[in-house]
């Protein structure tokens, strides 16, 4: 019987499984077994979509479907929590697999800690991630730094710190590093995350830990709770999935490579935040650079902390309506309400038409307000101090509009019973 | 295209036409009817009421948009067409970039694609080669007689960068800026000329006192036929207004918010004022988004060769509305 805390190897016996999966398709055969038990309605997968940079999210109902989703890609950088929340969850009964990056696993429970989502009905299966490529940007460096035609590219990975691409006629590899330096490589936020082994998942897998003939063929699996360990159980009872206990000197490297990942994470935290100065230097940079705010709202859309059915920032008593450059208000809104929480998925600055930092800024200001009040994001289900602070005057408000959704009152907020 | 649309030779005209504008007022003489295809000319043309006498003249007024304009109380018929969303096609940029648009939904009702519509109406006039089945088939149609889109296919337009015309076979690689190093002039080199400064056809005038200019807002797109519908977009400008200098409106005792008349020799509008010192003394500003608002005022004085109507510039005088 596996157990929460069990650190394994495992690989799959389904021969088509085998043929497109990487690391020996534990993920994907675990899925599978998930699909045909029924354990689960529907499985929420990213897959490749017109080329090797399009990633695009599917949802698998057919068990014969999930061998075709496997493989990893770098280039996506979607978030799907809200994607569930928005558009699968309108029933309230679906239950659903998600294979989750460390962001999305925080997004989960961040809007699980509001009420958005349900995770009795979702399991999770992480996989390690040292960050995502932007598409576009990923073309650009591929013609740029590889000197290689990005349309011949057929295969993409990131491992022992380095970007390699295969392609018509052989492969490439270019230090994540070197490629940093010089611009191109990994998302700034993904540069400074450090939820790199998704443990809030039920289980977390990858290939740090896997070592010697095994390597690149069988998956390491960190059993994260008791759901992660019953679905690793059933696929193993159906001979589907076969584990083995990790040999611990491969438990070794998988904690030397996380831990190198995370000084990483935090080299590139002081770089960027430093370069934001302090004070009011810093107040000056975030007020110049979102003046160029053309109010689209898709910050607002894509956060998986937003969840307002009328959002603050469109009441025209606190942002006025109509004007351009965008108040500064609309902006000091995202960041009352979010900062706290805020879990670093980059969404806000990857959807941003004006191309403006956004993670960046509400990123600097997580760590401030988690450097004084202690709280962590995206990792417990504990709420954030904001929807503490005013709850009595909330509550009491609530009570005179005979509504008790706060947030479909913004526009009428003093109106009685 | 003759020969593209089995037509006998000379069966096209070889001369040019005339411009949008100068159609508008060849309504009725010699033009007798019109097909008119996603354009709002009531809203969006220059002397909003000669536009609708204009219209008036006309025996037949075809209108396809994908919503009801202002402009439709003013044909015969109007034809529903789909929206970007609703259609598959292509859309070329400002820096000739051909990009794909893909259908993700049915149009609603009894809409039909733009090429559905043109293809239906060629066949009842008698045409030849509108037997497209699909937004490929028309788009292939017109590279075959277009040469500087010749290269430009689908299958290159999958990729993210697409191509940029002029291209003109399938292997040329396109063309993302057009002059390098040298001007397309017998020596390389551009061409510079002077011109003697024109004024405007109309100034202001002890009558008219106020030059009205006339411009854009970033929430809404041309006669917001569109853009209103969006519910976040119409929250933001839901209705037309005036900007008027701090010092002109003082002396006019006009306030923020008041309702103001606003005339010129072609017409008036009654908007809102936004007293502001972003424009200065005895200038105006208003959006041309607005149906019935500003181009009620404007001159549609054209340009001597480009036939551009001086829809940025004209005399009117200002009121307060008590």
């Amino acid at each position: 019987m596996t157990k929460k805390g069990d650190m394994l190897y495992a690989w799959t016996s389904d021969a088509e499984i085998q043929k497109k999966a990487e690391l020996g398709g534990a993920v994907t055969a675990l899925w599978k077994y998930a699909l045909e038990s029924r354990m689960l309605d529907a499985i929420l997968v990213v897959t490749k979509g017109v080329d090797l940079y399009d990633a695009v999210p599917v949802l698998i109902t057919d068990p014969k479907d999930i061998a075709k989703t496997a493989g990893s890609l770098h280039c996506g950088t979607l978030l799907l929590p809200k994607l569930i929340k928005k558009y699968l969850d309108e029933d309230k009964t679906r239950k659903i697999g998600v294979t989750v990056k460390g962001c999305d696993a925080m997004g989960f429970y961040e809007l699980a800690k509001r009420k958005q989502l349900d995770l009795d009905r979702i399991i999770m299966i992480g996989v390690n991630c040292g960050g995502s490529v932007s598409p576009v940007l990923a073309r650009k460096m591929i013609a740029d730094k590889y000197g290689v035609d990005p349309n011949k590219v057929h295969k993409e990975e990131i491992d022992k710190g380095q970007f390699i691409i295969e392609f018509e006629g052989g492969h490439k590899g270019i230090s994540v590093d070197e490629l940093e330096e010089h611009g191109y490589g990994r998302r700034s936020n993904c540069r400074r995350c450090k939820m790199k082994v998704p443990r809030q998942a039920d289980l977390a897998c990858g290939n740090w830990g896997v070592i010697g003939e095994k390597a690149g063929k069988i998956t390491f699996v960190e059993v994260c709770s008791e759901k992660g360990a019953n679905l690793i159980d059933g696929a193993v009872k159906k001979g589907i999935l076969t584990t083995a206990a990790a040999n611990p000197k491969g438990l070794d490297i998988r904690g030397k490579v996380e831990g190198a990942m995370l000084k990483l994470g935090d080299k590139w935290r002081k770089h960027d935040f430093e370069a934001l100065g302090e004070g009011k230097d810093r107040l000056k940079k975030i007020m110049s650079e979102t003046s160029r705010c053309i109010k689209c709202f898709q910050c607002i859309d894509q956060c998986p902390i937003c969840y307002c059915v009328d959002c603050t920032t469109k009441n025209p008593a606190y942002v006025p309506s109509g004007e351009i450059p965008v108040n500064f208000m609309f902006h000091l809104i995202r960041y009352a309400h979010i900062a706290d929480s805020c879990v670093n998925c980059g969404q806000c600055e990857e959807v941003c038409p004006a191309e403006i930092p956004n993670a960046l800024f509400m990123h600097s200001q997580q760590v401030e307000l988690e450097k004084m009040f202690g709280h962590v994001p995206g990792i417990y289900m504990e709420l954030p101090l904001m929807s503490y602070a005013e709850e009595k005057v909330e509550r009491g408000r609530l009570h005179h509009t005979g509504s008790d959704m706060i947030y479909q009152n913004v526009f009428n907020p003093f109106v009685k019973k | 295209m003759e020969k593209a649309w089995g037509m006998k030779a000379g069966s096209l005209p070889d001369w040019y036409g005339v411009t949008l504008t100068e159609q508008i007022t060849q309504c009725g003489d010699p033009i007798k009817g019109m097909f008119v295809l996603g354009l709002n000319p009531v809203v969006s043309y220059p002397d909003s009421n000669h536009v609708k006498r204009s219209f008036d003249k006309l025996d037949f007024l075809v209108i396809q948009d994908i919503y009801w304009t202002v402009s439709c109380q003013y044909a015969d018929v109007v034809l529903p067409g789909t929206c970007f969303a609703e259609k598959d096609g292509t859309f070329t940029s400002g820096e000739r970039r051909v990009n794909r648009v893909r259908k993700a939904v049915d149009g609603p009702g009894e809409s039909k694609y733009d090429w559905e519509i043109i293809g239906m109406l060629a066949k009842k006039m008698g045409l030849k080669g509108f037997d497209w089945k699909s937004a490929k088939d028309v788009w292939d149609d017109m590279r075959a007689c277009t040469p500087n889109m010749r290269g430009v296919t689908y299958e290159r337009m999958e990729k993210p960068e697409s191509v940029h015309w002029p291209c003109l076979t399938e292997d040329h690689p396109g063309t993302p800026i057009l002059h390098c190093e040298k001007f397309a002039c017998a020596d390389g080199k551009g061409v510079m000329f002077g011109l003697e400064h024109r004024p405007p056809a109309e100034v202001a005038d002890a009558e008219y006192p106020f030059t009205m200019m006339t411009g854009r807002l970033i929430f809404h797109y041309h006669t917001r036929t569109q853009t209103d519908k969006c519910e976040d977009l119409h929250r933001e400008v839901p209705e037309s207004f005036a900007q008027i200098n701090t010092l002109d409106a003082k002396e006019l005792g006009i306030r923020q918010g008041d309702k103001i008349k606003i005339a010129s020799r072609r017409g008036e509008t009654i908007t809102t004022a936004r007293v502001t010192d972003e424009v200065a003394p005895k200038i105006m500003f208003m959006t041309m988004h607005f149906a019935d608002g500003v181009n009620n005022l404007t001159n549609p004085a054209l340009a001597p060769v480009s036939k551009m109507p001086e829809l940025k510039h004209c005399a009117v005088k200002v009121e307060k509305v008590v």
